[in-house]
Parts: structure tokens; C-alpha cells; sequence
């Protein structure tokens, strides 16, 4: 293959499986801790960073948007904790206010760049369903920088963050730092989230999160053996959803990987051995 | 012009009063995020409706998208029924497959009908007003509003025959129970109704901002109300100058509506929110 169709080709696969393997490992430990609304609403704050760093910047440098929903999404986290802090406030009550109006007032300013007629808008329409097209060699090396980040996390801190995830109590008894390791966990949470926004889009982004770890549950009980087989299938979803997008240039990539996703996942529902409905 | 802009005012307001009515009840009973959920996979009932009878002003579509919801919510509660994935993994599985459906559907007609992902998403309250309804050719008004007078008052009745039973089975339902209150035939009430307020909605405002509607006012209400008359009267007031405002703000930057909506939605929590922080201290 030469260098040509390597950038065409070569490096959106490169990167989509990549990030497909690095949802797969995030994603277990996001279905242990019953995160997975959380992620939702990370992607969802987001958007309406992207816009803002757009209206600043003008040209749409990919890593300046990523850096503004970087911003919004910690904010948006932030407020979700603070309005936790009121008496008695359900957790996904939390979560979807933050939600509703981070993707809200996102779609407020993409209103305002529509109308004010700024240039390479199409990008920003990316952010919105997903397309694995578009990533670059930039996107590839940020991928692989924050994949890096989570397996020497996971490598050094992985067993800490199990044990604070399952019995937190336990775990402070022991003397792990669960504060400082939980708010790691969700800062790298955000990093992959927003690395991968520009392939998945805002609205999907949880599901493929959710989907290859909720499969991989059905087939095993224990942590490591879930992660492995939850990184094969993340990376499979990618590499299948690819091949799909490559016969029907149309499709969005968004619902592709996550109808791949749901598949695996209502397959291993149904089919998993031992644990599948089918069996008993 | 002034009459259009009348007309579109009461329907937003008719509009928010209904969400935030559903809303309530679902905040109550832990299940806020149905109505995100919810708003999201009727795109899948709206589309294989519309390849069924291949106009976007049927009635159908409506039809599509309440089975749409309401299939959401049995096949949520199915799959935790089987006690083999926790219940915000399935409900995040379903309506995301369910929306990825319907786009992917969607894309299939992409360019060549009026009818796409964006209309779904953000609703088109521009037009809204312009849909008359039409009896023996004498103009009753929009047709929106008549449709949101009717959710209101079916939201009224259900509230008006149904309120105390209602409220002693959400603050307590073992009790409720041993008295003889259907508990779960309620729950599944309040879930139709937002259903189909969500239905109703979401070709005029769109799903962002019906779900905007539908949780934030409630959330505000809640860090001050003490009382259930007080979680209504806040939460209603909040509701309706979240659409006032809303609509308003648009109208100054010309910008969407359905944008402007979580905007003003944010703004009025942070406003509840200093109002109850200095009123504490």
C-alpha cells in the first residue's frame, strides 16, 4: 500500500479501532461503577464547547474544539456534583438537567455560526452523529497518547479502582486514596471521550462506551478476562463498521458502530454461555 | 405578524406546562432520563411511519412514534427483568439502538424528502402556527394549540381523579400497596403520558429542548420547594418563563429556539439556585 492511501485509508481505520479497543477497556470499569449516564452527559457537554471555541478561533483546528469541550465537559461534570450536593437530589435528575442544557445552549451558538455563514462548518456537523472519515493523523496520535495514559493507569492503579468501585467502604479501610482515583478515573473518562467525539458524535458516544462491556459481561465474571474480551469486541465494532462505511459512503458512523454494538451485545443477551437467556 | 407571534407564544407555553407536568411525576419516581430516552427512539416509530404512508403530515407519524416510545420502555423493562444488565446499561442500549435505526433509515432518503435528522432533533416552531385547524372551512386557530389544549386537559383529569393516590403510592409504596393502590398501573400512566406529550412535541420544539423542559424546572423547583403545592407552583412558573424567555431570546438573536430554550433553561436554574442558597443562609 503506498503512503497515499495509508492517509486515506490506513489512518481513520488505524484510529477507529484503536479508540474501539480504548472504549472497550474504559467502558468495563464505567459498568461497574454504573457510569454510563455520566458518560452520556460528558459527551453531551461538550458540544456546546466545541461551538465556543469555534466562534473564538474561527478555523476549525481539531484539537482547539477538542480542547474547548474539554473545558464545558468539566465544568458540566462540576455542576453536576454541586447539584448533587442539594438535599436529596436524584442522580439522574442531576445528570439530565446538565445534559438538556449543556446540549441545548450547543445547539444555540451552532445557530449563531450557521447564521453569521463561517467557514469548514461541516466539521462541526461531525461532531453531531460522527464520522470516522474525517480523522487525521493528529486525531490517530492523541487516540494513542490517551491510550497509553489508561493502560499504564489501569497497569498501576487498576486494582485500587476495582476494589473503590465495588466496596468503597472496604477500600477506605484499607487506605486506598479512592478521592484522588476516582476523580483520575473521570478526567481520563473524559479524555477518551473527547478524543473519540469526532468519529462517534455527541449523542452515540455512551453507547459505544456501554455496549461492547455490557456484552462482554454476559460471557464472563471476572474483571480481566471482561476487559480483554471487551477491548476485542470495541475494536471489532470499529473495524466492521469501517468496512460497512467504506461499501455505503451515505451512512452515518454514529448509528453504524452503534447498531454493531447492540448487536454484540443482545447476541451475548441471548447466546452467552451459562449466563444466556437461550440456556435456561 | 404580531398574531403569529402570539400564537407561538401560547403554544410554547402550552407546551412547557405539559412537559413539566409529565416531568414531575417521572422526577418522583427516579426516571427522569426516560424522557431523554423517550424523545430520542420515537425518530425510529416517525420513520417507518413515514416509509408506510410517504407523507411527512400524517397523523401516523404520531401513531409510529408513541408505539416507538412505548416499545422503548417495555423493552427497557424486559431486559432488566432478566436481571442480566443493571437498568441504566439497558436503557441506554435501547434508545440508542432504537435512534440508530431510524437514522440509519433516515439516510436512505437523505436529500430527496422533507423530512431529516435536524427536524427530528430541533422541531420547526416557525411553521407551527401556520397549521390551521380547518372545520367546514372556518379557521379555528393553530392546530398545535388545540393539541396541547387537549394534553393539558388530560393531563388535568389524570391528575384530577388520580392525584392523592398518586402521590401515597410515589412517598410510599409498600403502603400504598397494602392499601389497595394499583401502583404499578401508575407508574405506567405517568410514563404514557410523557409519552405522549413527547410525541407531541417533538415536531415543534424538537427532543433536546422537550427534554429541557421537561426535567429542569422540576430540578430548580426542588432545591427550594418544601411542600408538593410549592414543587408545583415553582416548577410551573420556572416551566413557563423558561419558554417565554426562551422564544423571546431567539427572537432577539435570531437564533434556534430550540437552543435558546436550554439556555434560558440554565439561566433560570442558576437563578432558583442563588435564590435558594441566600434564602438558606
Amino acid at each position: 500500500m503506498n503512503m497515499g492511501a495509508y492517509a486515506v485509508y490506513g489512518v481513520p481505520c488505524l484510529g477507529a479501532v484503536l479508540f474501539g479497543v480504548l472504549s472497550g477497556i474504559v467502558g468495563v470499569i464505567v459498568l461497574v461503577r454504573k457510569q454510563g449516564l455520566l458518560a452520556d452527559t460528558v459527551a453531551h457537554a461538550a458540544y456546546p464547547g466545541i461551538m465556543v471555541s469555534y466562534l473564538i478561533w474561527g478555523h476549525a483546528h481539531a484539537w482547539m474544539l477538542v480542547c474547548g469541550g474539554c473545558v464545558t465537559s468539566v465544568i458540566g461534570v462540576m455542576s453536576t456534583i454541586l447539584l448533587m450536593r442539594a438535599r436529596g437530589m436524584r442522580y439522574d435528575a442531576a445528570l439530565g438537567t446538565v445534559l438538556s442544557i449543556f446540549f441545548s445552549s450547543g445547539i444555540f451558538m451552532l445557530s449563531l455560526i450557521q447564521k453569521a455563514g463561517m467557514p469548514q462548518q461541516s466539521l462541526l456537523h461531525t461532531f453531531f452523529l460522527g464520522n470516522m472519515v474525517t480523522l487525521l493523523h493528529a486525531d490517530l496520535y492523541n487516540i494513542m497518547i490517551v491510550g497509553l495514559v489508561v493502560c499504564v493507569f489501569m497497569a498501576f492503579c487498576g486494582k485500587m479502582l476495582l476494589v473503590g468501585s465495588f466496596d468503597a467502604q472496604y477500600a477506605v479501610t484499607i487506605g486506598v486514596p479512592i478521592g484522588i482515583i476516582n476523580t483520575f478515573f473521570i478526567g481520563l473518562l473524559i479524555a477518551v471521550i473527547l478524543v473519540g467525539l469526532q468519529a462517534v458524535g455527541v449523542i452515540l458516544m455512551s453507547a459505544l462506551l456501554i455496549a461492547p462491556a455490557a456484552a462482554a459481561r454476559q460471557w464472563s465474571s471476572h474483571v480481566p478476562t471482561i476487559m480483554q474480551i471487551a477491548a476485542l469486541l470495541g475494536g471489532s465494532i470499529a473495524l466492521v463498521s469501517y468496512a460497512f462505511m467504506m461499501w455505503f459512503p451515505a451512512l452515518p458512523t454514529g448509528p453504524l458502530l452503534v447498531m454493531c454494538g447492540t448487536f454484540c451485545a443482545f447476541y451475548s443477551l441471548f447466546f452467552a454461555p451459562h449466563r444466556g437467556i437461550v440456556w435456561q | 405578524m404580531e398574531l403569529l407571534v402570539l400564537h407561538t407564544v401560547c403554544i410554547l407555553v402550552l407546551l412547557s406546562l405539559c412537559a413539566t407536568a409529565s416531568g414531575l411525576f417521572l422526577f418522583l419516581q427516579r426516571a427522569s432520563l426516560l424522557t431523554d430516552a423517550v424523545s430520542h427512539a420515537l425518530i425510529l416509530g416517525v420513520v417507518v411511519a413515514f416509509m408506510g404512508v410517504h407523507t411527512v403530515s400524517s397523523p401516523w407519524l404520531c401513531v409510529g412514534a408513541f408505539a416507538a416510545a412505548c416499545a422503548t420502555v417495555f423493552c427497557t423493562q424486559w431486559i432488566v427483568s432478566t436481571k442480566r444488565m443493571a437498568d441504566d446499561v439497558a436503557i441506554g442500549l435501547i434508545f440508542t439502538l432504537f435512534f440508530s435505526c431510524g437514522v440509519l433509515l433516515l439516510s436512505q432518503y437523505a436529500g430527496t424528502i422533507h423530512l431529516d435528522t435536524d427536524m427530528i432533533m430541533f422541531g420547526e416552531i416557525t411553521v407551527a402556527p401556520l397549521y390551521r385547524l380547518m372545520i367546514g372551512g372556518v379557521d379555528y386557530g393553530p392546530t398545535a394549540l388545540w393539541l396541547f389544549a387537549g394534553v393539558g386537559l388530560l393531563h388535568m383529569l389524570v391528575l384530577r381523579y388520580c392525584y392523592a393516590a398518586l402521590v401515597y403510592a410515589l412517598f410510599d409504596p409498600i403502603g400504598a400497596h397494602v392499601a389497595g393502590v394499583p401502583t404499578g398501573i401508575f407508574s405506567y400512566v405517568m410514563v404514557v403520558l410523557m409519552s405522549i406529550t413527547a410525541v407531541s412535541a417533538f415536531n415543534i420544539v424538537g427532543s433536546s429542548a422537550f427534554v429541557a423542559l421537561a426535567i429542569v424546572p422540576v430540578t430548580s423547583a426542588y432545591l427550594i420547594a418544601v411542600t408538593m403545592r410549592q414543587l408545583w407552583l415553582v416548577s410551573m412558573g420556572c416551566s413557563m418563563s423558561i419558554a417565554c424567555g426562551g422564544y423571546a431570546l431567539a427572537l432577539w438573536c435570531d437564533a434556534s429556539v430550540t437552543g435558546a430554550i436550554g439556555v434560558i433553561a440554565g439561566l433560570v436554574l442558576l437563578v432558583v439556585a442563588f435564590c435558594g442558597f441566600f434564602a438558606r443562609s
